[in-house]
């Protein structure tokens, strides 16, 4: 009697456990099922965003002759780096319309892109033969795209003389282009004018202070104009831009010793100060600075921050 | 006397023992996980925030949807209870348009006696009590509308409403009056019913609002980008909450225009964070500047490079956890800190150029509910981005 009480009792909690993980795993599910539709499934009637190009494609399958939606089609493809399919369509519009400036634009820049540097000299002329002549065209973005590409093309081809001309007149359109005036200073270092090279290089990297290509570029000009100091700043700045800052300073502190009336160096310094949190002796390095070159903005700014920092931890 | 075998209690077996501790267990599991999901039904937050953790975990928020067609959102804001989400268009008729929590057009209201050319509303809050406050660069004020897009009254200069400058000069304003500010004369038209159309000269002091946001007291922050004199204004939420004639809430002035600490050249949007520290967007010199609750600056951030560096800021948002989002229109992306600390940390970044979904062009101004959903104006793709944690 009592073996048998003791094994009902037994089943009855073995039925209690399986009922109660029952409910434990129905609970689970539940929330979870309802967690998951709240929170990651877009509500019924939402606007579901297609990809564009696979909407595109389809609209020019059924209107295979609409110059337009092949052109959205292919500056589609162009912004998502599929260049080789850009091209394809860019040429299928030319086939029927050669002087489609659109079409000459997205082939020309696709061809570049895509490493085909020579194919690209043809369409990007084309456009800016066009272009050159309009109202606007001091303010064409698509010619100022058009002629940076030919110059980039010029450059990859070897051909460094021709690519000064257009990278001038893109920098020209959008003076504060940085990569276009890092294209022309290349350009003109490549021809061996070096002078002209460090000038347009140095406004490149005050607009983008942590342009490591740029001050490679000036460390190479100034090695081929004997100035080996100057090329060690630059050099110190390549390890700036790498957030290397303690071998940054280490290299300017070597700078400046040498070359005391160097402004650059003395920001250059003073920003390696200000990221090793060294506020005492950034501000001095600017301070200097901003006597050397009182009307940069770039040591205006670093200043004022370092200051501020100064009189928040005081 | 009592025999040996109605005393005796066998002792519980330690596996039927080890059975019922895990039933106890499981019934405790059971008990948890209703309460759970309970909670969440009630007051639906991303887990991490339901549940109480050791360590602050943060997850970053995924691509949910977007709304339907907008025209060139600039401003986002969404009511208390999440339900209605406001949108203010730069494009098309200027409309000022609400949408359900599907992203669906349930409305659309402006400012009342303006034509296309003549307003252009651009950032939104809505307060506790679910009145829209919409800022507008072309009329110069700060428009309130009821929840439904009714119009209340609007703040000609942080210190006057319309209701109060028209009332002293008509002596009254009697139900039904309609006033009309011409940007081109600059005169203030009102009609009062059954009368003739008259012409106030526009108020002595004006302002040019911008950003508008509320913080937890239900004050209202404006960004002031009146030429030359960029600044900070706060309206108390007792003025706000007290009669629109007579409107004159303290004087609070942060700020002044310029590029240095504590200066701003466009700010964009004001927020505080729970610990009454107010941020400011200071859209152009790419930067957030942060000020104690008194109104002393005390530092910057963003501005520099790397991660969580600003090119262009705009819109900016603090959720309930003390995370600042800010649109970054130049970077097409919201950035994300965590400002609970002493300074602030950056999270994480989302979003990049393009046109498909999660895909932002020229974003413009971001919101967050209370459940975790993130709403950004996503400009020049004509639509409302739904973003959740």
């Amino acid at each position: 009697m009592v073996k048998n009480a003791s094994d009902s009792a037994d089943a009855r909690l073995n039925r209690r456990i399986w009922i109660a993980l029952g409910v434990l795993i129905v609970i689970v599910t539940a929330f979870a099922a309802y967690y998951y539709y709240d929170r990651y499934v877009a509500p019924p009637g939402a606007v579901k965003t297609a990809d564009p190009i696979v909407q595109l494609e389809e609209q020019v399958k059924k209107k295979p002759n609409d110059a337009d939606l092949r052109l959205s089609l292919a500056e589609n493809y162009l912004l998502y780096r599929r260049y080789s399919d850009a091209i394809a369509q860019a040429n299928e519009v030319l086939k029927a319309y050669p002087k489609k400036d659109r079409a000459l634009l997205v082939a020309g820049v696709s061809y570049a892109l895509n490493g085909q540097a020579k194919e690209s000299l043809e369409p990007l002329d084309k456009y800016i033969g066009i272009h050159e002549k309009g109202q606007a065209a001091a303010l064409d973005t698509g010619l100022q795209a058009a002629l940076y590409y030919q110059a980039d093309s010029y450059m990859k081809l070897d051909r460094a003389a021709d690519a000064i001309k257009p990278a001038e007149r893109a920098v020209g359109i959008s003076p504060t282009d940085a990569d276009a005036l890092y294209l022309l200073g290349t350009a003109n270092a490549a021809a061996g004018k070096h002078e002209h090279a460090l000038v347009v290089l140095q406004k490149a990297v005050a607009l983008v202070p942590d342009y490591a290509e740029a001050y490679q570029a000036m460390a190479a000009s100034w090695d081929a104009t004997g100035e080996p100091v100057l090329a060690d700043y630059a050099r110190a700045m390549v390890d700036f831009s790498a957030k290397d800052y303690e071998a940054s300073r280490d290299k300017l502190l070597a700078v400046v010793a040498k070359k005391k009336d160097f402004g650059p160096a003395l920001l250059g310094l003073g920003l390696a100060y200000e990221q090793l949190s060294d506020l005492k002796n950034a501000r001095a390095s600017l301070k200097t600075a901003l006597k050397l070159t009182p009307r940069s903005i770039a040591v205006q700014q670093a200043l004022g921050r370092v200051e501020a920092t100064q009189q928040q931890n005081q | 006397m009592t025999s040996t075998a109605e005393t005796f209690q066998p002792a519980v077996p330690p596996k039927k023992r080890r059975r019922r501790w895990i039933l106890w267990l499981l019934i405790a599991a059971c008990i948890g996980a209703a309460a759970l999901f309970a909670t969440y039904l009630i007051n639906p937050k991303p887990l991490p925030e339901l549940i109480p953790l050791p360590v602050n975990v943060y997850a970053p928020p995924h691509y949910l949807f977007s709304s339907a067609k907008v025209d060139k959102p600039v401003g986002v804001a969404v009511s208390p209870d999440g339900q209605r989400i406001y949108v203010a268009e730069s494009g098309g008729e200027r409309l000022i348009k609400i949408l359900d929590r599907d992203g669906k057009v349930v409305g659309k209201f402006v400012a009342p006696a303006t034509a296309v050319g003549s307003r252009a509303p651009v950032y939104l809050a809505v307060d506790s009590d679910g009145r829209v406050f919409v800022s507008d660069r072309i009329q110069g004020s700060v428009y309130v509308f009821t929840p439904d897009g009714k119009y209340i009254d609007q703040l000609l200069s942080p210190t006057l409403t319309l209701t109060e400058y028209v009332s002293k000069h008509a002596g009254g304003i009697p139900p039904g009056t309609t006033v009309a500010y011409d940007v081109v004369t600059q005169q203030l038209r009102y009609t009062v019913p059954g009368g003739e159309e008259q012409i106030l000269p526009p108020p002595d002091e004006g302002w040019s609002p911008l950003g508008v946001r509320f913080d937890k007291a239900g004050n209202l922050w404006v960004t002031d980008v009146m030429a030359d004199a960029h600044s900070v204004r706060m309206i108390s939420r007792d003025a706000l909450t007290a009669s629109w004639l007579e409107f004159n809430p303290p004087e609070r002035v942060i700020g002044k225009m310029g590029t240095g600490p504590g200066e701003f050249t466009f700010p964009n949007s004001a927020m505080s964070d729970s610990k009454g520290r107010l941020y400011v967007v200071d859209g152009n010199n790419g930067r957030i500047s942060v000020w104690d609750p008194q109104g002393k600056f005390l530092f910057e951030f963003g501005k520099g490079v790397g991660a969580g560096a600003l090119g262009l800021p705009r819109g900016l948002w603090i959720d309930g956890n003390d995370r600042l989002h800010v649109v970054d229109a130049v970077e097409q992306s919201v950035k994300v800190f965590d400002v609970s600390g002493d300074e602030p940390k950056f999270l994480t970044s989302f979003g990049s150029f393009g046109v498909g979904a999660g895909k932002f062009n020229y974003p413009n101004d971001v919101a967050v509910d209370g459940s975790g959903r993130i709403y950004i104006a996503d400009r020049e793709n004509d639509r409302i981005q739904v973003w959740s944690y």
